[in-house]
């Protein structure tokens, strides 16, 4: 669950299986070159100087040979992928044959390339009729993603060394390096935790969830957290498979069948059996999902964008838009200053032990969002209280709201640009990833009913400023909203859902 | 001189017998409302009365069991010659109506909507600031139509005379009445010759060389060709009962339309507005508020049908009666058009009805061939009339609208006529 | 004008099924992209059933009874008008429907015969009338709101919206809340006459006043019901002079009694946690969802049997309806704390033993089964806990929907494909239509103090 972040260098491989590839037993090459670092708690020491995380795909594990009811008990998003035709719908990236203007042209570069579903359409029974629907597309693309390998270091020499030897161990067992993303974060006040900016400028990775659990399996300093913290706590269960989760149960995971007697990989690796599924042993335990999103970004034109407003704002009200500038309406697109200070009516929120507040809510000082606008990345993206329609269901709204919280675990990627009006041909982006264990209860109801919904908060026709369609986004002020039109700054390059899974597992794996 | 000649437009108009019949007919509606509660399907002795928008929409599309008794009239007034109006559906009812329909054809209305307004503009014009609504409809409607098919006015005669009276005999009358039988036959012999030295004349401005583009002239010109269904006996029964069908209905229909609308200033004003701003949008309008004045009184309070076969109306509902064979089925249209059970709030005046609230002009099989012309034509006969400043009754009882029997008798309007 | 809630259940001929689901898909062909690439989506019905605000052709299969065919629609009434509308447009598809469902044993059998005859041209309205079922409970999130009214307030908020930032971008800018408010309804007046008109009421007192009573009827009666057994005592000499006292007794009593009984039952209920889920359905379903900001589900499940069962599931529906009615919350439509939801639907099949429940609702519909498990699990619970399998509840209201994964699967086992769906403004959420309404009506008022038009400019 670590997101290494002393560690600020790092690479993301997509590795891709080789025809002939069966078996775990790559995975035992990989643990000689780069073995997967087990999480540590923040504050527990540092692991060194590098630290490896691994990530399988539906895909991946089928080919490995994972037998099939395991393969069948994993959650359903995991099992269709990414790229299925609906889901592709509902995460606002394709609508019908055509690709949304916030994927890259043509479509995404690469994916688990997982496979259809077999399909009872072609099945008929006496009396039936063809009913005249078109079948499921199967959506693909050119590079077919099987794990992640994410690397990371100290430095980006010592990440490019390694990541060279990762590639010569994994080439002769069919593994290789399909894509690599350098990744780095480059926080200005270390001691004020890892605060990086992303690529636009702003303030990143703020506003985590703080997990908890009822069973004692989170600590803090020793002292078991087994109470929500009052805004950002959220149970262990939807970030960890087999703790209790939002629903209030252990969150589900994949099982696998015990063994016959005679092969004890399963126990040797340590597999333990499954609390209900009688006869299973639990291969989810400790593991969770990882959703990734290779996310460009053209700084160029976001700023030139923001300009652009500013110039018609200004030329539409000389008299009292004096104040909107670009760096006014990026703010605002995002609902924080470039420093991650949430905005509020009366300015920006007063940091807390000098780093950003974050356990902020919106109802009561802001309801009407004349501060942190409405549709702003940050509100959408956890809109915490801001969405009751009264005072006396705040509390449930917030409650409601930590049901679908996410694990951010992204890094930015390419280099930073040096006039961020000026584009320098280079690509750079934000490799996104989050830990979640019900991605359509988490990730995807993220994306779809807080980012990309285009009436969320009674606004109309809009969707989230920096990752939905290019269309209006509006900015309340007294007495009139103002309203700015944002175009695409970020598009999509690739991406699937991945299982991360725990040593155990992993290490079962490597015995198929 | 001879009744062809001249004499009241129609035999209602004699006597009292029209005014008392008109009287009776004003007590139909709230009649009609009751039997629709209580006994949707009425019977006298062989005679019924249907009263509700289901049941006689019924009865219209069951046209194999509801025939259409216009037979035995129609064969006075085409001396025996077959018209499709009075056939049953079948091989020759769709033949003689594809004839028909390839002489009157959809592409001509633009212009037929376009010259009713300006036949009606040119009457308004010599009007004075005073006008009988319904001779001046008549005039309108029996000019377009003559002029459309290619037929000049009899002389001595007139067509809205000679049209009327037989539309009177065809639809109120019966050839029973020797009398009346006579009377009528009389008026289509007249009718019958005068066409027949229309078509001979045609024929000879054809011959040399001129073909004036309209009814009459493609029939003949579909005859030369050997088109089937064009003899010169066939051309002339068709535009003999095109002419006694058509044109007299809407110096009926318009005037009562015209009356109700007097009756609601607000759409009055409505209409007139409408009628002012000559857009396509707003002929649209006033055709929408004409037609749904028209439900407040429409041309007929409905039509009857033969039963040929006994047949269970409104079977599997708890009204259902079985209709003997032989019995005449009267399906009211006009209680139909203001059944609450499927007309929304009938009672109210709301131009933004549907069509199929709507059952003027019939409904199925023999649903009134002129609805298409009626359609482009009826509202653009009082269009510049609607469109005059000041345009209201005129003072005392002409002023009201006046029937006889089932048809409008008279309504005189005033209008400032300094435009 | 009166929105009207129905369903029209017919039970379909096993055999026909598939034809049947192929001639719904042909109408929703038909319907939804006509010939000209210019029309709207279902322009005809559009057009031509001004009053409809929705409505949806479904085939429900079960394991239990063959398939049963569901019309379902909300409009503003009369019904009568609706259907002759309704045939009007598509009463010919309609037709080949019925064919392919059973011929009713009961009175409308005839009926079924007239309208499915070979070349029958018997309207089919009469059929649909006669075999409509109404709702045992309803919700309207708009309540009041006619569906023209409703596209006509949402073009004044376009145009406003056009009219501030296109059209007159300076006009409105550093100008008082009431100049603004002045200037706008100038702007907007010519192409909305309407809006100098008065706001129709949507709750007349009358409605209103019907409303409280029939609540306040229902609550005397179980009161009344509950007293009964300590009236009866009195009036057989126990404790004769202390009638108040045995009747409150007997309520205290009674209720006691209840949710003893009620919990007995529900300890010894079985749950469904994890029912099959037909794959191909599923995937039926789901491709038809989230294309629009509206959804719609449809959803049938057996009831729990039993005396107690039975009454609690009638009483409770019957009570739950009346609330719904009356209560200021949900008059301004809110159901508990969630305002996505256009309508809500329940209604008994089957003498009572399968309930239906439809509904349209705004996003997804795992956030809608989200905000029922963590906003409105309590009267949502006490609706749906009859059906059998659902998830282990606590006197009536307590879990049950809170065992969210449960609930969820559950409900998507109940589901079915909703393949023909209308929605009159399918972009446009509860929320939304209200904020258009709010606009328009502010818009209606010849002129605004400062003060309110800067709180109504919030909308804007």
């Amino acid at each position: 669950m670590s997101g290494f972040g002393a560690l600020r260098f790092g690479r993301a491989l997509c590795l891709s299986f080789g025809p002939d590839l069966t078996g775990g037993s790559w995975l035992s090459v990989l643990e000689r070159v780069a073995p997967v670092t087990n999480a540590v708690p923040p504050g527990k020491g540092e692991t060194g100087s590098r630290a490896a995380a691994l990530a399988l795909s539906w895909s991946g594990l089928r080919q490995m040979g994972l037998e099939e009811t395991a393969l069948a008990s994993f959650s359903r998003p995991f099992r269709e992928g990414m790229l299925q035709e609906d889901r592709l719908r509902r995460l606002g990236d394709r609508r019908g044959d055509d690709w949304e203007t916030t994927v890259v042209p043509g479509g995404p570069v690469w994916s688990a390339n997982t496979p259809l579903r077999a399909s009872a359409a072609g099945l008929r029974g006496g009396f039936d009729v063809p009913d005249g629907t078109a079948a499921e597309a199967h959506v693909t693309t050119a590079l077919s993603v099987h794990a992640m390998l994410l690397l990371y270091t100290g430095s980006d020499e010592d990440a490019s060394a390694w990541c060279a030897e990762v590639e010569a161990a994994l080439r002769p067992v069919g593994v290789t390096v399909a894509r690599s993303r350098s990744l780095f974060i480059d926080p200005e006040h270390p001691e004020q935790g890892n605060i990086s900016r992303e690529h636009f400028g702003f303030a990143d990775g703020l506003s985590q969830p703080d997990p908890y659990d009822v069973g004692g399996a989170v600590t803090l300093d020793d002292v078991p957290v087994t109470q929500p913290r009052p805004v950002q706590g959220v149970p262990l269960g939807d970030f960890l498979i087999g703790y209790r989760n939002g629903h209030g149960e252990p969150s589900p995971g994949p099982v696998l069948p015990v063994p016959p007697p005679d092969d004890d990989g399963p126990a040797q690796a340590g597999l333990v059996r499954h609390p209900t599924a009688e006869g299973f042993l639990d291969l989810g335990l400790n593991g969770s999902y990882i959703v990734v999103r290779e996310l460009k970004q053209d700084v160029a034109a976001f700023w030139q964008s923001m300009d652009a407003n500013a110039d018609r704002i200004r030329r539409h009200d000389p008299k009292h838009a004096s104040h909107v500038t670009a760096d006014w309406i990026a703010e605002r697109v995002i609902g924080r200053n470039k420093d991650g200070h949430l905005l509020c009516p009366k300015g920006t929120l007063p940091p807390v032990n000098g780093a950003p507040n974050n356990d902020y809510l919106f109802w009561k000082d802001d309801r009407y969002a004349h501060g942190c606008p409405a549709g702003s990345h940050v509100r959408r993206a956890n809109p915490r209280d801001a969405l009751a329609p009264d005072d006396a269901s705040r509390p449930s709204l917030l409650e409601a709201a930590n049901r679908h919280r996410i694990l951010r675990r992204g890094r930015k990627y390419g280099t930073s640009i040096a006039d961020p009006r000026q584009d320098d041909g280079q690509e750079r982006g934000l490799l996104f990833m989050c830990l979640n264990t019900d991605i359509a209860r988490q990730f995807e109801f993220v994306q779809q009913t807080w980012l990309l919904n285009s009436s969320f908060a009674m606004l109309y026709g809009e969707e989230d400023p920096l990752l939905g369609a290019p269309g209006p986004m509006t900015i309340r002020e007294k007495p009139l909203r103002r309203i700015v039109q944002v175009e695409t700054y970020v598009q999509l390059v690739g991406g699937d859902y991945f299982f991360l899974p725990s040593l155990p597992a992993l290490r079962y794996f490597a015995l198929l | 001189m001879t009744p062809a000649v001249s004499g009241p437009i129609y035999r209602w108009e004699v006597g009292r017998k029209g005014q008392l019949a008109a009287a009776m007919l004003q007590l139909a509606p709230p009649v009609m409302a009751l039997l629709r509660t209580v006994r949707p399907l009425l019977r006298l002795g062989s005679f019924w009365v249907v009263t509700r928008y289901d049941d006689v929409l019924e009865v219209f599309d069951t046209d194999a069991v509801y025939g259409v008794p216009y037979q035995p009239n129609l064969q006075v007034i085409t001396a025996s010659h077959p018209f499709f109006l009075g056939m049953p559906d079948g091989p020759e009812y769709q033949a003689q109506l594809a004839t028909m329909q390839a002489v009157v054809l959809a592409s001509d209305l633009p212009h037929l909507g376009d010259e009713a307004e300006r036949l009606a503009a040119a009457r308004i014009g010599a009007a004075n600031g005073r006008i009988e609504l319904v001779s001046f409809v008549r005039g309108v409607a029996f000019d377009l139509i003559a002029r459309y098919f290619g037929i000049s006015e009899p002389a001595p005669g007139s067509f809205a005379l000679w049209g009327s009276r037989l539309f009177e005999f065809q639809f109120t009358g019966s050839a029973q009445d020797k009398a009346w039988r006579a009377e009528a036959e009389e008026f289509a012999v007249n009718f019958q010759k005068h066409i027949d030295r229309a078509i001979a004349a045609r024929r000879e401005v054809v011959a040399a060389g001129v073909s004036p583009d309209d009814v009459l002239g493609r029939c003949l010109a579909r005859q030369a060709a050997g088109a089937p269904g064009y003899s010169d006996v066939e051309i002339r029964t068709a535009i003999l009962c095109m002419i006694v069908g058509g044109p007299p209905q809407p110096p009926m229909v318009l005037p009562q339309a015209i009356e109700q609308l007097l009756r609601r200033p607000a759409w009055f004003a409505a209409a007139q507005q409408a009628a002012r701003l000559d857009t396509p949008d707003n002929n649209d309008r006033l055709r929408a508020i004409i037609t749904e004045a028209m439900r407040f009184d429409p041309l007929a309070p409905g039509f009857k049908r033969v039963a040929l076969s006994s047949h269970e109306l409104a079977s599997g509902t708890p009204r259902a009666r079985r209709i003997p064979a032989g019995a005449t089925v009267f399906a009211a249209t006009a209680s139909a058009m203001m059944d609450e059970r499927r007309v929304p709030q009938p009672s109210c005046f709301d131009p933004d009805r549907h069509a199929h609230n709507y059952l003027h002009f019939g409904h199925g099989l023999h649903e009134c061939f002129g609805r298409f012309i009626n359609h482009a034509t009826l509202h653009r006969m009082v269009k510049p009339l609607l469109a005059r400043p000041g345009l209201r009754r005129a003072r005392g009882s002409a002023g009201r609208l006046e029937k006889r029997g089932p048809f409008a008798h008279r309504l005189e309007l005033v209008f400032d006529d300094d435009a | 004008m009166k929105q009207v809630t129905l369903c029209v259940p017919l039970e379909v001929k096993p055999e026909s099924c598939s034809r049947l689901t192929a001639a719904i898909e042909d109408l929703k062909r038909q319907e939804d992209k006509s010939a000209d690439p210019n029309s709207p989506n279902f322009w005809r019905l559009r057009e031509r059933i001004p009053t409809l605000h929705f409505m949806s052709i479904s085939v429900f299969p079960a394991h239990d009874y063959d398939p049963v065919f569901i019309l379902e629609a909300n409009f503003d009434g009369p019904e009568g008008a609706f259907w002759n509308d309704l045939t009007a447009v598509v009463g010919e598809e309609l037709r080949v429907m019925i064919r392919c469902c059973k011929r009713p044993s009961d009175g409308t059998g005839a009926l079924y015969d007239a309208v499915t005859a070979l070349a029958s041209k018997r309207s089919v309205a009469p059929y649909f009338e006669a075999r409509t079922q109404r709702p045992s409970v309803f919700h309207h999130g708009n309540r009041g709101l006619a569906c023209q009214q409703i596209l006509r307030d949402h073009s004044v908020f376009l145009e406003t919206v056009e009219e501030l930032d296109r059209r007159a971008p300076q006009l409105y800018r550093g100008e008082a809340p009431a100049k603004v408010h002045a200037d706008l309804r100038t702007a907007l007046l010519p192409n909305h006459r309407w809006l100098d008109d008065q706001a129709p009421e949507r709750i007349s007192p009358a409605e209103r006043i019907t409303d409280w009573a029939a609540l306040t009827l229902f609550v005397l009666l179980l009161l009344a019901v509950a007293a009964a057994p300590g009236l009866l005592l009195a009036g057989l000499g126990v404790a004769r002079d202390h009638l108040v006292a045995m009747a409150l007794a007997s309520v205290v009593a009674t209720a006691a009694a209840l949710l003893f009984w009620v919990r007995h039952l529900e300890v010894r209920d079985s749950s469904h946690d994890r029912p099959r889920q037909d794959e191909r359905m599923l995937r039926e379903m789901i491709r038809r969802e989230d294309w629009i900001t509206q959804n719609h589900m449809g959803s049938i499940v057996l009831i729990k049997p039993g005396v107690l069962r039975t009454v609690i599931v009638r009483a409770g529906h019957r009570g739950l309806h009346l609330a719904l009615r009356a209560l200021r919350a949900s008059r301004a439509g809110y159901l508990g704390s969630m305002r996505t939801v256009h309508f809500a639907h329940w209604a008994f099949l089957n003498n009572h033993s399968r309930l239906l429940f439809f509904s349209n609702f705004d996003h997804s519909w795992d956030s809608y089964l989200d905000d029922f498990i963590e906003k409105a699990h309590g009267g949502l619970t006490l609706a749906w806990g009859c059906g059998v399998g659902f998830p282990t509840t606590r006197y009536l209201v307590g879990e049950g929907a809170e065992h969210g994964r449960q609930f969820k699967a559950w409900a998507l086992a109940s589901r079915t494909v909703s393949r023909f769906w209308y929605s009159a403004y399918p972009d446009l959420t509860v929320d939304q239509i209200e904020r258009n309404h709010r606009i328009a009506n502010g818009l209606r008022n010849k002129s605004l103090d400062d003060s309110a038009a800067e709180a109504w400019m919030l909308d804007l």
